[in-house]
């Protein structure tokens, strides 16, 4: 059981089951995240979510061995064409597609990472991209190494952290490949909160209650506004604001 | 010489050294230094990272000012700078290029004007001498558009910038570290040995990777982010186009 859901009173709680003791994520573990993320977002009593590491790591990679099976039709030049130049043909539950979508798609509600342990390559993608507010243990680390390892795919351009934290650290830890510890990740603004080891969850979990007291189409609203007016000029972005602030 | 540019292991290093220990910069040295990081740096398959440095006890204190000011006095401006009307025509290649190659600003003292340009645009990585300081001073002559043309409003929070657009003063190291505006701050005599940490720490990984990375950061500046998403996810095509950089991906290395 790759991703578990919970839900209480307005708070959804999902937890990541990747592989192995650094919680390497498989294709299973995609695609039910990405189910995950849909139900949370169509579920019209919840109004905010957790996201958590089942295990010590938040998500410490991606599980090479599960990654080849995934992508095994890529060996040869028609199936990489196929998976890249022309998705629209894959089965829309097919790896490729879910991962492309887990990582584009924008929910509206506000969503909270407690990080324990590991957040790397794409698991920053999922910090940027899908949560707002971050409770992280001492014990985490934050990164993309598998750059080291010659992974050239832009993770760090689709995370979206270049609008979220200041650019010096985005490129340190882009062009080092040197994951930055939770304090270094506290003082660039890429988590709120720095907790005792092992208190993330509990943390993230009051801070929820505290955001279920706010209406939940004020919280939509919020969120919304502020991805999406980010970067249009003031005027433009007046548009959306009071649409938002009429609804 | 006013740009010496050596290259050992992979690690390019390149020290700008002006007339005096202000480093004041030159013509010349705008030319040399968009030679040596355009077409030297970016450019040489051998080389995967550069740092940057100031001969001396300053980084730069940008433009030379009474050169130019000289150059006005003698009506030699219009000659060497063309036929723009304001006199000071700001090496147009530099500001509208990026490097794809992860540069390390390594300063100590002054750090003004054109050198924020540099600092501000070309360095992605920064190490801070606790001597630095940082700053458009040359807005208090009545100067304009260092600031913009560093593109650093975006590198630091908002209120802090324009209080140096406002007044023209300087920020500290300690500052410009808690702004996130520089990675870290280090006595002034280990800022070249904590530079090449660096650089070493960067030489260590794929150069394709991380230019690739770097370049799509940098293509990604101005880009809405579904484009941008979109962008990275097609680019997942490269780790499995160069068979050696995916079987290395897939080898399952601990990080």
């Amino acid at each position: 059981m790759s991703v578990s859901v919970e839900r209480s009173g307005a708070v959804t709680e999902i937890r990541l089951s990747g592989t192995g003791a650094r919680n390497l994520a498989t294709p299973e573990l995609v695609l039910s995240l990405n189910d995950a993320l849909v139900a949370f977002e169509r579920d019209e009593a919840a109004s905010v979510a957790i996201l958590a590491g089942a295990r010590a790591h938040f998500w410490g990679g991606v599980d090479p061995d599960a990654q080849r099976e995934a992508f095994a039709d890529m060996a040869d030049m028609k199936g990489k064409l196929r998976h890249f130049a022309f998705p629209m043909a894959q089965d829309m539950r097919a790896m490729a597609v879910a991962w492309r979508r887990l990582f584009r798609w924008r929910g509206s509600k506000p969503v909270i990472a407690a990080i324990e342990g590991d957040c790397f390559d794409h698991g920053m993608v999922l910090l940027g991209v899908h949560t707002d507010l971050r409770i992280a243990a001492r014990d985490a680390r934050f990164g993309f190494p598998a750059i080291r390892r010659g992974d050239a795919a832009g993770e760090a351009l689709a995370s979206g952290l270049a609008a979220q934290i200041a650019p010096a650290w985005l490129n340190w830890m882009v062009e080092t490949a040197e994951p930055i510890d939770a304090a270094t990740a506290h003082r660039a603004w890429l988590i709120n909160e720095l907790v005792d080891d092992g208190d993330a969850l509990d943390r993230a979990r009051a801070l929820a209650l505290q955001v279920a007291r706010v209406p939940a189409a004020t919280l939509r609203a919020e969120k919304l506004g502020t991805r999406l007016t980010r970067t249009l000029d003031q005027d433009e972005a007046l548009i959306p604001a009071i649409a938002l602030a009429r609804s | 010489m006013p740009v010496h540019f050596d290259v050992a292991d992979g690690i390019a290093t390149i020290t700008v050294e002006g007339s005096s220990a202000l480093n004041a910069m030159t013509y010349e040295m705008y030319n040399a230094l968009e030679d040596t990081l355009f077409r030297k740096v970016d450019n040489d398959p051998a080389i995967k990272v550069a740092i940057l440095l100031g001969k001396g006890a300053n980084f730069s204190v940008g433009h030379d000012l009474k050169a130019a000011q000289a150059a006005i006095d003698v009506g030699a401006d219009r000659q060497v700078y063309g036929p723009q009307p304001f006199y000071f025509n700001p090496f147009p290649e530099i500001l509208s290029r990026r490097m794809y190659t992860p540069v390390i600003g390594a300063t100590r003292g002054w750090v003004l004007g054109a050198a924020m340009c540099y600092f501000g645009l070309h360095c992605s990585l920064r190490i801070a001498g606790e001597s630095s300081q940082f700053g458009y001073t040359e807005i208090k002559r009545g100067l304009v558009g260092a600031s913009i043309m560093a593109q650093t409003t975006s590198q630091m929070p908002y209120a802090l910038h324009m209080l140096m657009s406002a007044t023209g003063d300087t920020i500290d190291a300690r500052t410009a570290l808690d702004a996130g505006f520089v990675n870290e701050v280090v006595p002034d005599d280990r800022v070249e040995s904590r530079a090449r940490e660096v650089a070493q720490l960067v030489a260590r990984n794929p150069r394709i990777s991380v230019k690739a990375q770097k370049m799509l950061l940098i293509r990604g500046e101005r880009m809405p982010q579904q484009t941008a998403s979109l962008l990275a996810g097609s680019t997942w095509s490269l780790n499995t186009l160069d068979e050696p950089m995916f079987a290395t991906m897939n080898a399952g290395e601990a990080a």
